[in-house]
């Protein structure tokens, strides 16, 4: 699948979604810079517990909600230069799977862009720590 | 017998069964009834081996292996196996939420969830010449209701909490010291500042490379990060993780199951010479209480070989918790055939269950059967149950 990067916004698209192995990810994030708010969401999936802390530089905006998070980090003009960074820990508390997965969703920018992080566990019990870092530029 | 006496003797068994577990209420304990025992494979009970008839609903991992001892004097090897998968649980659902989960999202994110496919053998000796045969089940189960999420069962609600701040704390701990390590790294300042200069002479190639470089990086300290808070907090985690696999899940209330499939014969073990013998459905549904749960079935399966045999069952099974790991149930099955020719008989059984360790049950079962030629006959039967795939609570 085709990624959307700063240097050729002519092929961006209006959602990206991707299941990657992975528990961390890093993006440049383009804004319009014409005041479009923008909006930061978090989804926990396979229907296990975690918690999610949200910083827009140092700043904090969310400090360890349960659950699903979704913010209004403000228009894109004020936030332009600064770095959005997420960490959601994760546990497994399901019999049923052993999956845990992490759904970062940010919109308001050139593109929307939307990525799910999924990590298997060796246990019940486990636990996962997921990031995500976005330079707002 | 007429269908009014039938039904009073059917009743009379419920009491009797009530009356001998009235000990258990005494000294019960919480126990973990969603996980305690998946009930025999839907293919055993078209194969007529299945340990218990009233099947308990709604028990589901990605995998499981049942193995069935059905002998009279519980000597030989196991004869029968059954393997079990639920499909849904096989793949990751980045936007099933816990609430999603346990609430009712409705009948068909119950139907997704909980259905199943299992594959059971049976190995018999038969005919004159005592040849050895196997039958194939190839069965199907899902529910319709589960029931709700008992809340205060064994502090269910109260351990989840407990986990949620723990991971709170951890959750601090590592966003902490990741950020500082981020702001204090010489190699993304720099970075950030070239990729500013870079972008100030449209240098989308070497911004496209800083960018390369700066997500590498910011991937290395987000490790680096949990190498450390997983260092540091080792006894920690362990300790949540030890919460977690002592949370169980109970659903109270309304429980309906939907079950069938078919059963394939090889005489004298023959592939070529496999044919379909047997179909069948049926419902099995029923309330959960605290104390005790009280369920029932209603099953037509159809003898593809001799349409004589075609029956329908009706029955009822009485669970009540003993204690922590030990379960104890009885069920009386009333069995009639399509041809009035055939007698209608009964099966009556009583299952211990006993939960081995993680992931792993026993049960055994005494009884009457009343499988066919076998009426009348002594059931005893010991099954194996393990989880494999995903650990059970």
């Amino acid at each position: 699948m085709q990624t959307e990067t700063a240097e050729n916004p002519k092929k961006s698209r209006q959602k990206e979604m991707r299941n990657i192995m992975s528990t961390t990810l890093t993006k440049a994030y383009q804004l319009k810079k014409d005041g479009t708010p923008l909006t930061f969401t978090v989804t926990i999936g396979d229907a296990q517990k975690g918690v999610t802390s949200v910083t827009l530089g140092t700043s904090s905006l969310v400090s360890n909600q349960e659950g699903d998070v979704s913010l209004n980090i403000g228009a894109d003009n004020n936030v332009a230069g600064q770095t959005l960074y997420c960490s959601t820990t994760v546990a497994d508390i399901r019999s049923e799977t052993k999956q845990t997965d992490v759904t970062y969703q940010l919109t308001g920018g050139v593109s929307d862009f939307q990525q799910t992080l999924n990590e298997s566990v060796a246990n019940l019990g486990d636990v996962v720590f997921y990031g995500a870092t976005f330079f707002l530029i | 017998m007429t269908t009014f006496r039938k039904t009073i003797r059917l009743i009379v068994c419920f009491i009797f069964w009530g009356g001998l577990t009235r000990v258990c209420f005494a000294q019960q304990e919480a126990t973990s009834l969603n996980m305690l025992l998946s009930p025999g494979a839907p293919g055993f009970v078209l194969l007529g081996v299945e340990p218990s008839s009233v099947e308990r609903p709604g028990n589901v991992t990605d995998f499981g292996l049942n193995i069935l001892n059905n002998t009279n004097g519980l000597s030989a090897l196991p004869q029968n196996y059954a393997v079990e998968v639920a499909p849904y649980w096989l793949f990751g659902h980045p936007y099933l939420s816990y609430n999603d989960y346990s609430g009712d999202n409705g009948v068909i994110s119950t139907v997704e969830q909980t259905f199943s496919i299992s594959l059971a053998t049976s190995s018999k000796f038969e005919g004159a010449v005592d040849t050895l045969s196997t039958g194939m089940g190839i069965g199907v189960r899902f529910s319709l209701l589960q029931g709700q999420i008992d809340v205060g069962f064994d502090n269910y609600k109260s351990k989840l909490d407990s986990v949620v701040n723990d991971l709170g704390g951890l959750n601090h701990k590592i966003d902490s010291v990741y950020r500082a390590r981020s702001a204090a790294d010489a190699m993304m300042s720099e970075l950030s500042n070239a990729r500013t200069t870079a972008a100030n002479r449209n240098d989308s190639a070497l911004v496209a490379l800083i960018d390369a470089q700066r997500t590498a990086r910011d991937g290395e300290l987000r490790t680096e990060a949990e190498n450390e808070i997983r260092s540091q907090n080792q006894s920690q985690i362990q300790q949540l993780k030890s919460l977690v696999t002592s949370i169980q899940l109970r659903r109270l209330g309304w429980k309906l199951d939907v079950a069938g499939g078919v059963v394939l014969d090889f005489p004298k073990q023959s592939f070529d010479n496999s044919s379909l013998t047997k179909e069948g459905g049926w419902i099995t549904g029923g309330y959960e209480l605290q104390n005790y749960s009280l369920l029932a079935v209603v099953r037509y399966l159809v003898d593809a070989k001799n349409s004589a045999q075609t029956n329908l069952d009706a029955g009822g099974r009485f669970i009540v918790p003993c204690s922590p790991n030990w379960t104890l149930s009885g069920e009386a099955l009333y069995r009639s055939f399509t041809n009035q020719s055939n007698s209608s008989s009964w099966k009556f059984d009583v299952e211990i269950d006993y939960t081995l360790a993680k992931n792993s049950a026993v049960s055994f079962t005494f009884g009457r059967d009343s499988q066919g030629s076998q009426t009348g006959t002594l059931l005893s039967a010991l099954n194996f149950i393990f989880g494999f795939g995903s650990q059970r609570p």
